[in-house]
């Protein structure tokens, strides 16, 4: 069985900037992203169903994933297969599982699982945490089990026990029989996503953006998990993640909060934009100040437009979708469409025609670029810390965003309009 | 940032303390050492520009005291040593940051940084003599 | 207060940087004096030093340690900083440099804490709502501050609009937002 190399399962989908691991949807995404996604969930379905959740997410997509890697490597049996998906999870940046289970269930060991090594970084000198953090490498962990085994998807759930989070030496998650599987969802692939995108246009700036993407698609080829499972590059800490389970937390979350607390959707859904305004906030300022950036494109200045432009072409780098520029106005508008994101490609498939905008990454990102154009102060090289983040935005956002059109409601595109708030 | 001749003679100044959030800069020789940006606190330390010539030997300097190439392309060279701090160089601008093992604990970060400093300063005077 | 009669009151203390007088119980920025070159911000350092204060003051109490005349000192790299109480209604912080012999901190501590107690008023605060402290105790502790009452407002499944103005909630919504305080920053219980 050869070594696995992300580069040979990585594809985009042709002119739409869609990423796709082994014929699964997939994207590039900081902690700052992860935890504060995963932190929403939590907060909108309390701590327990919150984790059940996102293991069932994260059970159900990497299955999909450890199947199609499997066939594609030609691993048939246990061993082989649990040896790939330690692997698998190590070259995505999420850590090192060990597995000591068989058919029945076992423990999976983790050090330094992706989510709780960076919250105990980023938060642990703040708060205390009392629940463990790790859903999605319990997910993973049943997920492979079930396909070393050939077990039916969804029979085995994995629930963390001990995290690094509540200052633990180690994860442990234990793997044992589910007593309530889920139904299986709609198959999210390429084919399906095709039959969601629209055309896709060019924008401003293009000429700038194109060979750029090019550029940073071919050095992420490159970017993948150390030996203990974590992806450094320009200066941040990368996974390599699978959209259905980002999606899948966050649809099913709405879902749940318009039955039991429908007083609450509104604030779950700016908090779900709010996570895309931290992604790109950190990602990309992140991947701007790197001195990566510098040696593949250049140092950061202060014109708007090339900022802007730099921003738009690492979206589409890492896999968020063909984004363009419609519009730009310095100090005024910005809009911003895109035929293709990696959430309404779910949201159609799974769900079909919403009544409102609900590309919520899509939403947060468009104001997120808009506060980096305009009030970082690229040249002199800042941090951008949380107490930067908090300054900055102190008087609150000077933008608004709108999503005008929506692949989700039925348009052939979807754009979002940010302008300025007058006063 | 500027670029000057190196010296063992490290003048520091103060602010920079260990765990801080927003060290103030902190000059290592004429290296200037500065905290860079990074995701995960006090790891991330960027020198001052040297001439890229000199940034061009830099990368088998770094070789020849134990450190191996994670190259992902020419424009940026990507030292790692055993220890696990590396060095990420852009030879076009002579940009130099060096990056602390990212387990090391809060509170060694700037000596870490430091320590693999003092090697580039000693290195880039080899490489200009 | 007239910011002079602070100035005045710590004349004859060069190596002293800052003042701080914090109204209790609700950690509120009284008054402060700071040499001209500090940055600091008033209302962050009055309301960080009066939970400081009172987290040591349970601290002692679970000891069966409590005093009325402990102290709190805390030393870094650059400073010395010193908590005292000075009756129930105030909290007061000296920041000194960090060299300054202990004895002489001692003795400039004693001497303006007396010039303060003849200053200062004596109050009767009205206790604020407790619903407005716990807002206070989040947004001061919580991290990605900006998003804080939002989290709140989700957890608690009350209105953001509400929760915005906390003095109009009702006892059981008070008793949810407490709760939800504690989950944001995994505590079991808040000392308010």
């Amino acid at each position: 069985m050869e070594s696995l190399k992300v580069n040979a399962l990585r594809r985009y989908l042709l002119e739409q900037d869609l990423m796709f691991l082994a014929g699964q949807p997939a994207v590039y995404h900081c902690h700052h992203f992860n935890l504060f996604l995963d932190q929403t969930i939590d907060d909108a379905l309390g701590t327990e169903e919150s984790f059940r959740l996102r293991m069932s997410a994260a059970r159900e997509f990497s299955g999909h994933l450890l199947s199609a890697v499997c066939e594609h490597a030609g691993a048939r049996t246990p061993p082989e297969r649990l040896q790939l998906a330690a692997q698998l999870f190590k070259l995505m940046g999420h850590g090192s599982l060990d597995f000591d289970a068989d058919l029945s269930g076992g423990t999976a060991h983790g050090s330094h699982l992706h989510y709780g090594f960076a919250w105990l970084e980023k938060y642990g000198k703040q708060v205390r945490r009392r629940h463990p953090a790790d859903g999605f490498a319990a997910g993973f962990a049943a997920a492979a089990l079930e396909i070393a085994f050939e077990l039916s998807p969804g029979s085995l759930r994995g629930v963390e026990h001990e995290c690094v989070a509540l200052r633990a030496p180690q994860c442990r998650i234990q793997l044992d029989g589910e007593s309530s599987p889920d139904p299986a969802g709609a198959v999210i692939g390429e084919r399906e996503s095709e039959n969601v995108v629209g055309p896709p246009e060019d924008g401003l700036f293009e000429d700038s953006i194109h060979p750029i993407v090019l550029g940073l698609k071919e050095f992420t080829a490159g970017v993948q998990g150390d030996e203990r499972g974590l992806v450094q590059a320009f200066g941040v800490f990368v996974t390599m993640h699978l959209c259905g389970y980002y999606n899948r937390i966050s649809y099913d979350a709405v879902q749940t909060i318009e039955t039991r607390a429908p007083q609450s959707v509104g604030v779950l859904e700016d908090l779900l934009r709010e996570s895309g305004h931290v992604c790109v906030f950190n990602t990309f300022g992140g991947i701007l100040l790197s001195p990566e950036w510098e040696g593949l494109v250049g140092a950061p200045t202060n014109e708007p437009a090339k900022i802007l432009a730099w921003c738009i072409a690492i979206g589409r780098a890492l896999g968020m979708g063909h984004w363009t520029i419609a519009e730009f106005e310095p100090e005024r508008r910005l809009v911003v469409r895109t035929s293709s994101s990696y959430e309404s490609v779910y949201y159609r498939t799974r769900h079909g025609l919403a009544s409102r905008p609900v590309e919520y990454l899509f939403q947060g990102a468009a104001l997120a670029m808009a506060q980096l154009v305009h009030r970082v102060d690229w040249e002199s090289k800042p941090q951008l810390t949380a107490d930067y983040y908090k300054r900055l935005f102190k008087g609150g956002v000077p933008w608004r965003a709108e999503q005008t059109k929506s692949i989700v409601r039925g348009d052939a595109l979807s754009e979002v309009v940010v302008t300025k708030v007058s006063g | 940032m500027k670029a000057g001749a190196c010296s063992d003679d490290f003048a520091e100044r103060p602010g920079c303390a260990a765990g801080a959030e927003h060290a103030d800069p902190m000059t290592v020789g004429a290296l200037g050492l500065q905290l860079g940006h990074s995701c995960h606190r006090m790891l991330v330390w960027e020198c001052a520009r040297v001439q890229p010539a000199v940034t061009l030997a830099l990368p088998d300097a770094l070789r020849d005291v134990g450190y191996c190439e994670h190259c992902r392309t020419p424009l940026v060279r990507e030292p790692v040593h055993p220890r696990e701090q590396s060095v990420v160089i852009v030879p076009r601008t002579g940009g130099v940051q060096i990056r602390a093992p990212f387990l090391t604990p809060l509170a060694a970060r700037e000596a870490a940084a430091r320590e693999v400093a003092r090697e580039h300063c000693a290195l880039i005077r080899r490489a200009r003599a | 207060m007239a910011e002079s009669t602070l100035a005045q009151a710590v004349e004859g203390v060069p190596s002293l940087r800052g003042l701080f007088v914090t109204a209790m119980p609700d950690c509120l920025l009284f008054d402060a004096w700071m040499r001209p070159n500090e940055a600091w911000s008033g209302e962050d350092v009055a309301s960080y030093f009066g939970d400081l204060v009172r987290a040591n003051r349970e601290g002692l109490k679970a000891l069966r340690a409590w005093s009325a005349e402990m102290q709190v000192t805390i030393e870094s790299t650059e400073l010395l900083l010193i908590l005292r109480e000075l009756s129930s209604d105030f909290v007061v912080g000296f920041i000194f440099e960090h060299a300054t012999p202990l004895g002489m901190v001692r003795l400039h501590v004693k001497r303006v804490l007396l010039l303060l107690h003849d200053i200062l008023p004596r109050i009767q605060p009205d206790e604020r709502p407790r619903a407005i402290r716990i807002a206070e105790f989040l947004t001061r502790y919580a991290p990605d501050t900006h998003t804080a009452m939002q989290r709140a407002a989700l957890r608690s499944g009350i209105a953001l609009e509400l929760l915005r103005t906390p003095e109009n909630l009702a006892p059981n919504q008070i008793e949810l937002f407490e709760r939800s305080v504690c989950d944001i920053l995994g505590l079991e219980s808040l000392n308010l």
